[in-house]
Order: structure tokens, then sequence, then C-alpha cells
């Protein structure tokens, strides 16, 4: 038996210690491996996540931005009882960048599984939307929560929409929030030189370099339910709970209140010269610094003389006083004879700007002369009435909507309409829209 | 799959060990998923969705996209076309104000050659070689005109800013916000912030710069007495006598009774 060395010794030490050195180094590499592989399936999952939300986003917008698409409302198929009623005088318009018909949809009552599904490979995916948020109407949580910029503080990329939260069945761990900007109802209004009339005289302007979207629909009774709801809760008395007339338009806020309503949505209340300039039709539409410029009293026409609302003037109203006359104008005869309809696409300007004359009064913000601030075509005028046309507007004390807040014209026209409404609590509807500067 | 990952294994492995400038470019990867792209353009088509890599002309820097977002942040792709042993560069930066601005690049690549641009659907995919190794880097962009957007994952919010606030008398009290302003040389003077302005945001009547009025946070109370003057614009006369700054000019107006005046360089309502 040969003897153990000292140098033996030192070298079966040094490989001991290697092997366990070895041994830590292995450990350690399969440690790092197993922190990448970690990271590794976080970051694919979430990559994987985000592939079938960008599948299914585009779907989801084109019902947002077109409402009713498959056409169920009118036809009376859609059931959803707490966020729509049925009313066949409102057109679908009104269900576009709806926080109450996207919630019907999310909650699958238009009937369009297909939007949920996404197929990446060969493999199928099911995106479900999350019942997350609270809404003082409802006792329930909703799929959809209003978001005003002005209301949450923080800046989203346009000052008022919704926010819905969705995950995916197969990818657990994750949701995502997306953003819908309510925007369907507002239109750029075209750079060129306007004009308006004060007094008797044309003023122009223009708005070169300066980008202004308007609301080309009134504000509806539905958006201002939410308002009040959600943030003016002092107003309570004007939340009208009938949902049938959601899609009308709101014509109960006096002029502080709109322009508060406005502000919620970081907008301004529309004002007169924006209001002038998107409804009458340019006399030169290809020059948009022409300083020649006309001033038609109808929105749809350069030509008054063919006009029916001229020729009611000049003939029998009877013979204008058809469905198709009070869908573009809905004056005082129309009430008796058709029905009152709200975001339609009848009345409209070249610029897309709609509902411009008859129906409810419609109060603006004046800079030039503050006094006179709302329009006076509308449905408490007769069809060959001199103020059923474009400019022709009224001075309102904005303080409420009952006959001695409003004055127009000279003493004789306003001393008749007195006569007619001075004994009872008649109060006019004053409906009214917002517009911004954009960047 | 398995395979896959581990391509992603590697990739991620050798980012975050190879270099600060890997992980950079992992955090601007994710960052630009987010960007609101307000404009995409690009400076040379003949770059973009070509089957050839970028090779002439040689040695030379070139500007292959612009990309402006919602901040009014340029992002800027330049490539240093590779001659000889002198490989290519990639650079990816985010400028305040034009693609010409001198900034340390916040993605750097070097030795690059093969270098290819591909732009479809608001998805800008970059490929490239760098010794011989492929790369690919995908950014998807966001389209402005989209009605849907998306803000957060699981929860992280992205790009909220906090809102300025301001109340109505605070103008009155020389507080207003001046969201928005240039000097008469046509420099910012004041970085565009107006779409943090809470109750909204109003221009002025003045357009110092040509085409770019001053805009201010809050209601639109222009036209009253000691607010700015609203704006008429400066195309809707031949007169050039009243323009610019100056009493009356015919740039602003004043409810009925007040007259435009000049002060400290904004038109005033008195």
């Amino acid at each position: 038996m040969s003897k153990i060395t000292n140098i033996q010794i030192v070298r079966f030490i040094f490989a001991g210690l290697s092997c366990f050195t070895l041994g830590l180094f292995v450990l350690y590499l399969w440690n790092l491996v197993g922190f990448y592989e970690g990271a590794d399936s976080d970051i694919a999952q979430k990559s994987l996540f985000l592939q079938v939300i960008r599948e299914v986003k585009p779907k989801l917008e084109k019902v947002w931005k077109y409402g009713d698409i498959d056409e169920l409302y009118q036809k009376g198929q859609i059931e959803c009882p707490k966020d729509l009623g049925t009313n066949k005088n409102i057109d679908t318009n009104f269900l576009k960048c709806n926080s109450h018909f996207f919630h019907c949809y999310l909650e699958g009552k238009l009937n369009r599984p297909e939007d949920f599904k996404v197929k990446i490979g060969k493999k199928n995916y099911q995106v479900q939307a999350n019942k997350i948020f609270k809404n003082k109407l409802y006792t329930d949580n909703r799929f959809v929560k209003n978001i005003s910029q002005k209301v949450q503080g923080i800046q989203y990329p346009h000052p008022n929409g919704v926010l819905i939260n969705l995950s995916v069945k197969e990818i657990p761990g994750f949701h995502a929030s997306l953003f819908l900007k309510k925007d369907c109802h507002e239109s750029l209004l075209p750079e060129r030189v306007y004009a308006k009339k004060v007094a008797q005289d044309e003023w122009k302007w223009d708005n070169f370099g300066q980008n202004i979207s308007f609301d080309t629909y009134p504000v509806s009774v539905q958006d201002v339910n939410d308002w009040i709801i959600e943030v003016r809760p002092e107003l309570k008395s004007k939340v009208i709970i009938e949902k049938n007339k959601w899609g009308e338009y709101s014509t109960n806020l006096i002029l502080a209140e709109q322009k508060e309503y406005c502000q919620y949505n970081s907008k301004q209340l529309m004002n007169s010269r924006v209001y002038a300039a998107a409804t009458y039709l340019p006399n030169d539409l290809k020059n948009p610094t022409n300083l020649y410029i006309k001033l038609p009293p109808y929105p749809w026409s350069r030509n008054k003389k063919k006009s029916f609302l001229h020729l009611a003037k000049l003939g029998e109203v009877r013979n204008y006083l058809t469905k198709s006359n009070c869908k573009k104008s809905f004056t005082k005869e129309c009430t008796d004879k058709y029905p009152e309809l709200f975001f339609n696409t009848d009345s409209v300007s070249w610029s897309g700007f709609y509902s411009i004359l008859g129906g409810f009064f419609e109060s603006f913000d004046n800079k030039v002369n503050p006094d006179l601030n709302f329009k006076l075509s509308s449905k408490y005028f007769t069809m060959n009435s001199p103020y059923q046309q474009r400019g022709e507007i009224g001075r309102g004390s904005g303080e409420s909507h009952g006959i001695k807040e409003f004055k127009w014209g000279r003493g004789r026209s306003r001393r008749k309409m007195n006569e007619v409404y001075a004994n009872s609590e008649f109060k006019y509807g004053v409906q009214f829209r917002c517009m911004r500067e954009i960047e | 799959m398995y395979a896959r990952n581990r391509i992603i294994l590697f990739i991620v492995m050798s980012i975050l060990s190879s270099s600060v400038m890997g992980q950079v470019l992992l955090k601007h990867k994710i960052d630009i998923i987010s960007a609101k792209a307000t404009s995409m353009k690009y400076v040379n088509m003949t770059y973009v969705n070509s089957k050839k890599s970028i090779m002439s002309p040689v040695s030379s820097w070139q500007t292959i996209l612009k990309i402006k977002d919602e901040k009014h942040n340029y992002w800027c792709l330049k490539y240093k076309v590779p001659y000889k042993e002198n490989k290519g560069i990639i650079l990816f930066s985010q400028m305040k104000s034009s693609c010409n601005d001198t900034k340390e690049s916040d993605f750097k690549a070097e030795d690059v050659s093969m270098f290819k641009v591909m732009y479809k659907k608001l998805s800008l995919n970059l490929n490239f070689k760098i010794d011989n190794e492929d790369y690919n880097w995908k950014f998807q962009l966001q389209d402005p005109k989209d009605s849907v957007i998306l803000m957060n994952i699981n929860g992280a919010e992205l790009n909220q800013n906090k809102l300025l606030f301001l109340k109505d008398r605070d103008f009155l009290k020389g507080k207003i916000i001046t969201c928005h302003d240039f000097d008469s040389q046509c420099e910012e003077v004041v970085k565009n912030k107006c779409s943090l302005c809470r109750d909204g945001w109003f221009s002025g009547a003045l357009s110092r710069c040509s085409g770019q009025k001053t805009k201010y946070c809050g209601a639109d109370r222009c036209g009253e007495r000691g607010w700015p003057a609203c704006p008429r614009g400066s195309r809707h006369t031949e007169l050039k006598a009243l323009k610019g700054c100056q009493n009356s000019s015919i740039e602003g107006f004043c409810n009925n009774g007040l007259i435009v005046f000049c002060e400290e360089g904004q038109l005033i309502c008195r």
C-alpha cells in the first residue's frame, strides 16, 4: 500500500473544490436560463395578448363608429331595455359613439359573437369584455365608463370618450384598457373667409391657421343625463328618465349650464360666427380667399327662390306642408302632422352641420353682440314666418326658458307671440351644441 | 413554439448581455408601441418597402422616416449608408422640433449592413445585419384617426399627463396660462401643451408668427373687457395697414363697445 503524499492530498482537495465550483456555476447557469425563460414566456404571452387585442380592435371600432351596422334598432330587434328606448323618430346616427349602445353590444345584444373571436395560426382566442366600471345610474357594474378629461384630471387621446376593459380567455393574467374617442359627431370648419350679418352689414372674418371643430348635431338628452348623474347631481330635476327620449336633443338647460356642459367635454358653447359660417353655402367653394360673399338664407341652396320656405311666404303654406319639407325644417304646422325627427340627415349644410332650421331654438355664444344669442328659426313660428331662415337671431336672458326671457324682432311680431303663450306656463325648448379648436 | 421561444430568449439574452444600447432599444421598443403618431413622412420613398437593402449614396447620412407623435416630438430614423469596410449606422432618436436637431441617439446600432425598412399598416419593420446576425425589429404605431386606442395593459398607464388647472378669474389676476406661443422670429417660446388644459383652450387674435396664434387655457372669454381679442384672421380684408399688434388691429375683435389695444405683444379688449 502506497503512502498518500501531501501533494496528492492537495490535488484531491483542489479537485473537490473544482467540482464544487463547477457545480455552483452549472447551478447558476441553470438559474440564469430559468430566469430568462420566465422573462421570455412573459414577453411572448404579452406579445400574443397584444396581437389578439389588435386583431379585435378594428371590429370594435367599426361598431363604435358606425353604430347599428346591422340595422337592428329601427326594426326593434335589440333587446337592451336598461340602455335603449324604442323611438322610431330617432335616427340611428344617435347610436354612433354612444356609450349605452356600446354597452349593449358588449353585452352581446347585437348578436355579433364573431367580433370577439380571433384566430392566430391554428389557435382560436376568445376576447371578453369585463364588467368592472361603476355608474351612479345603474346598480350593477358596467362594461363602459364615460371619460371626461376634465373630470378625470389626466390627459386622454381625446377630451371625451369611454373606457372599456378586455381580456382573452386563453391568455389569463392580462387585461387591457381601451379608450374609445367620442368624435363621431364632430366636423372641421374648412379654412376660408366667411361672413355673417351684423345689423345690416356683412362682417367678414377668416379661420386660416385655426382648426375649428364643431358638433354636427345638438347635444342629446342622454349625454346631458349622463353628465348630470356623474358630475352635477344638483340638476337632478333636469334628468329625463324616459328612455325613448334619450335620443332627442336636450332643451332644458339654461345658458350657463349649457356652457358648463361643453366645458365638461373640454369644449366651448358654439359661437355665432362659426354657426353662421357652417350653415351657408359659399358662392365660390374653390376659392377660399374670395372676399365677395353672398349669404343665402337657406343652407341647402344658393338660390332662395327655389326653396319651399321662400315659396311658402309667397303662396299657401299647406301646399308645402309635406313630410320631406318638415324633415328639412320642422315648423309650427309640422307639429300637428308629422313626428319631429332627431339625428336625421335631411337638414344639412355644406360643412356637415345638421338640424339647422326649424325644431327648437338653439343658443350660442355671440362674441360681437353677446345679447343676441339664439337662433329663431324653429317650430314656434309658422313656415311663412320671416324668421324661418338663417341668420335670424334673438335676445335671450339665459336665465330661464319662460316666454318673457326671449325677445326678437320689432314690437309687433313679438306681441303676437306673447298673445299666444302669455297666460300659460309655456317654456321654450333651447337646444345647444359645442365646438372646440384642435391643434 | 419551443424553438421560437429559444430565438426570443437568444435575442433577449444578447440584448441584456451585450450593451447598454440593447437595453435602450428594448425600452424604446415598448415605448413606441404606445406612441401615437400624428404624422408619418417618408423622407425618401425609395428607401421604404424596397426589396433591396439601402446601398447608396455610400457613406452619406440619410433620413429615412419622420414620425411626429401626439406630444409634438419627432421620431427620426437615420441611416449612414455603408461603404466597403465602413459599416452602416442606424440612429433612431426622439427630437424636439425637427430631424436636423443634434442629439445623442436614443437607439444607435453600429456595424450594420443589409438595412431594409418595411412599413405597412402602421407596422414599422427594420431588418438589418450586425456581424452576419439577422435582426428584425417591429414597432407598432398608432393611427391618430383610430377611434379605439389601447391605453394600458394590466393597469400600467401609458402617456398620461396631469392637466393644467385654471379658474376663470385667474386671468384677471394675470395668471392666465398661455399654452402655446411663438415670438416674432417664429421661435416657439411656449411649447404646445394645450391638450393638457382641463377646460379646453382658445386662440387669441394675434399671429406673431405666420399662421400660429397664441393659445390660452380655459373657457373662451375672448372679446370681453380685459381679455384677449377674438381671432378674426388676417385674410378677410386687403387692408394691410391695421394688421399685427397695434391698436384697432383688424386681426382681432371685441364685444360691441370695446376696442382692440396692443398690450405687451397681445391684442386685448378695453
